[in-house]
């Protein structure tokens, strides 16, 4: 398990009938040359059903298939892939259908379309170890970076990855360093963001429990960078358990003297120190952030001067979220051009999601740039639960917007998210069907903002309050065609008035569905009727004839609204009706439908 | 002060000693602890000591990425070979113990690839 590479071998009957059987000894014996047989795993698999190509090894994480005849091809495998990283594009598979049966065969969490770059060590190792994650070559960066490297040198690295901030807003990584390098001061501090706010988002609590070492060591190689002696992890109260395995790394850390004075036998001295955030969203803006460690109430600030100039205490600051944090160990190690070879010319690397809402398989995912959407949702996803057809997706929480289903072959990157008027956020990405009334999503994410607006600028805290009231009204029926105007226009107010990033976005989840389904805004306003039958007081239910008098929805009906008796078709009594939709969810032959007001039973 | 000779020692040995045992991972992130992975990393811990599973290392991990199949138990042999079992319950753990950790049989109907999709 704590091989750096697994090889699949596959060790089906015709193939050691070609006397190639002993592929798996020639590997070893080839590994064993290189010194190199306690970081690769062989696994023998049953036959891949491509007896025709000769023998097969698979390279994975790579995912990369060779088809070998000869002992000097296996040699030349070793030596070039498994010893130096280059793949061996002559021996390998390139037929995509068979590629795509190949991966088939690896129906496995570790082996699909996924690239776990940040998540390397999540639900591998145990946090509670160091050494296991010095096991997994941790800590092993900074002592190449402090060696090896110039601060000058680990910030072009960096630069030359083209790494991106991960916390949402894209800012090149490598240039935050530069400036944060260039300003004068004695005294810098290193800051990382795990400040995660967006509902439904838990990219960051993930890799805080599942790898808290791998961020303590990229803060002390910005550190080293930028030339800071101290770090601040602002971290949520309400990740106690991200919390407790903080503080037990940074001691461990500090015991075995990866953290402290002098490390490696260098004059680079670096400490970390936890602060904690009480919740509130506006902290994840930097300025904010920083405010709030330094014992202010969280309210961000004008920017310039920006915390590269002036933060901390009025030092020269550098503030990375832990995403962004979790890729630099693994871009000092394996360097700039191996990352550059993951995801897009403009965004290289990989992005976490967490993949949420009316999908099959949630959970947190790890993908290149440059997957569309339509492979995280129907391949790695599973697609969407009860054949219900797709709606929207949903990235970037309260400052992302929906993304319709005739865009979903686009390839995720932080630039295409933003032409499609949403944004790669911190990578929440939750997904609606049919059943979700765009107009309620947008009262939800606006009354979110509400709450978590700081009140510091007026655009922000008065223009989403009444922007949440219009919403309201809308959703109650009681909307008019100037509110949908009048919405629009504050919205855009709001986004171009507000002082920091809360307030600038906050519009998006109303803009962009206002732009995509205009027609559902308007069918709340003109028709008083509610399509996805959410808002209670715009939904009316009627049962047809279809009705096979099963006594499903009286049974699961709250409030006894439904009559009927076995094998007759059942009535409704909508003044009794609270619209819970519980009797639509139970109908096994989907009698129950939402109607416009004047249509239902009464 | 460590050097970087001594980060390779700590290397080394942690390497052989994580291929000396039969390793069993339970991922115990907030998501799978709110699932009940607390549970059942508890109760393996148990029956490890009720058993004798001298050879077994019972450890808790990360989010495995599959949250709507929490908790998990991954099961890694000696020779790296794994099964991840997924909606795991204190009875399911009880069956795979009985199963697989004494008897050595894999309970294939509980395992993630049999259970995805």
């Amino acid at each position: 398990m704590f091989e750096r590479m697994q090889l699949l071998v596959c060790g089906g009957e015709s193939c050691e009938q070609k006397q190639i059987g002993a592929i798996k000894d020639a590997l070893l014996v080839e590994l064993k040359k290189h010194d190199c047989e306690n970081e690769i795993a062989i696994t023998q698999s049953s036959c891949f059903g491509l007896c025709e190509k000769g023998a097969i090894v698979g390279v994975f994480p790579d995912e990369v298939y060779y088809q070998c005849k000869t002992k000097s091809e296996i040699v030349m495998i070793v030596e070039k892939h498994i010893k130096n990283n280059q793949i061996v594009e002559e021996l390998r598979i390139k037929d995509p259908i068979l590629h795509k049966r190949l991966k088939e065969h690896s129906n496995f969490h570790v082996f699909n379309k996924q690239n776990r770059i940040v998540l390397r060590n999540c639900g591998i190792i145990n946090p509670l170890s160091i050494e296991e994650y010095i096991a997994r070559d941790g800590y092993f960066a900074l002592a190449k970076a402090l060696k090896e490297y110039t601060s000058e040198e680990v910030i072009e690295i960096v630069k030359k990855s083209k790494l991106r901030g991960r916390g949402g807003g894209g800012f090149p990584t490598g240039l935050k360093w530069e400036y944060a390098k260039n300003s004068q001061s004695d005294i810098k501090y290193v800051v990382c963001n795990a400040d995660e706010g967006d509902p439904g988002a838990f990219m960051d609590r993930a890799v805080l429990e599942g790898d808290p070492h791998s961020i303590l060591e990229a803060m002390a190689i910005c550190g080293y960078a930028i030339g800071a002696q101290q770090g601040y992890i602002y971290v949520r109260a309400e990740y106690p358990v991200a919390v407790e395995r903080l503080e037990r790394a940074i001691e461990d850390a500090k015991n075995l003297n990866l953290l402290g004075d002098n490390l490696f036998g260098t004059d680079f001295s670096f400490e970390i120190e936890l602060r904690l955030g009480s919740g509130a969203f506006v902290c994840g803006e930097e300025t904010a952030l920083i405010a709030s460690i330094e014992g202010f109430r969280g309210m961000p600030k004008l920017k310039p001067p920006f915390p590269a100039e002036s933060g901390l205490w009025g030092k020269p600051t550098n503030v990375n979220n832990v995403e962004t944090f979790a890729n630099i160990p693994v871009i000092i190690l394996k360097g700039a051009d191996w990352f550059n070879t993951i995801g897009t010319e403009k965004s290289s690397g990989t992005k976490v999601f967490a993949l949420g809402g009316k999908i099959k398989n949630t959970g947190l995912i790890e993908i290149p740039m440059g997957t569309t959407l339509r492979d995280v949702v129907f391949d790695i996803g599973g697609g969407i639960p009860n054949r219900k057809k797709i709606k929207a997706i949903q990235t970037g929480g309260p400052s992302g917007g929906c993304i319709i289903e005739k865009d979903l072959d686009t390839p995720i990157d932080f630039d295409t998210l933003t032409d499609l008027g949403s944004m790669m956020g911190s990578g929440g990405m939750i997904v609606m069907d049919e059943d979700n009334c765009m107009v309620d999503v947008a009262r939800f994410y606006l009354e979110f903002t509400v709450e978590e607006s700081c009140g510091k600028c007026t655009p922000c805290r008065e223009g989403t309050k009444r922007m949440y009231d219009i919403l309201n009204k809308i959703s109650e029926g009681k909307g008019t065609l100037e509110d949908i105007d009048h919405l629009e226009v504050l919205a855009s107010m709001v986004a171009e008035t507000s002082l920091c990033g809360l307030g600038q976005t906050a519009p998006n989840p109303v803009l962009s569905t206002l732009k995509h389904f205009r027609d559902e805004y308007l069918a709340h306003v003109n028709d008083h009727y509610c399509p996805a039958g959410v808002c209670r007081e715009l939904t009316n239910y009627i049962i047809d004839d279809t009705c096979v008098g099963c006594t499903k929805c009286a049974t699961n009906c709250p409030v006894g609204a439904i009559i009927g008796w076995p094998k007759a078709i059942h009535k409704l009594d909508m003044s009794l009706c609270i619209r819970c939709g519980a009797c639509k969810q139970a109908c096994p032959v989907g009698s129950i439908k939402t109607v416009k007001g004047g249509e239902a039973h009464v | 002060m460590t050097k970087l000779a001594e980060i390779k020692k700590i290397k080394r040995k942690t390497l052989k000693d994580l291929k000396s045992q039969r390793r069993i991972q339970v991922g115990i992130g907030t998501c799978g602890i709110a699932a009940g992975a607390k549970e059942v990393f508890e109760f393996l811990e148990r029956e490890k000591i009720k058993n004798k599973l001298d050879d077994c290392m019972i450890t808790g991990v990360g989010c495995m990425g599959e949250c709507a199949l929490e908790p998990m138990v991954e099961v890694v042999e000696k020779d790296g070979s794994s099964i991840i079992y997924c909606n795991m319950s204190v009875d399911r753990t009880q069956e795979v113990v009985d199963s697989h950790l004494l008897k050595g049989v894999k309970l294939e109907k509980y395992s993630l690839t049999r259970q995805k999709r």
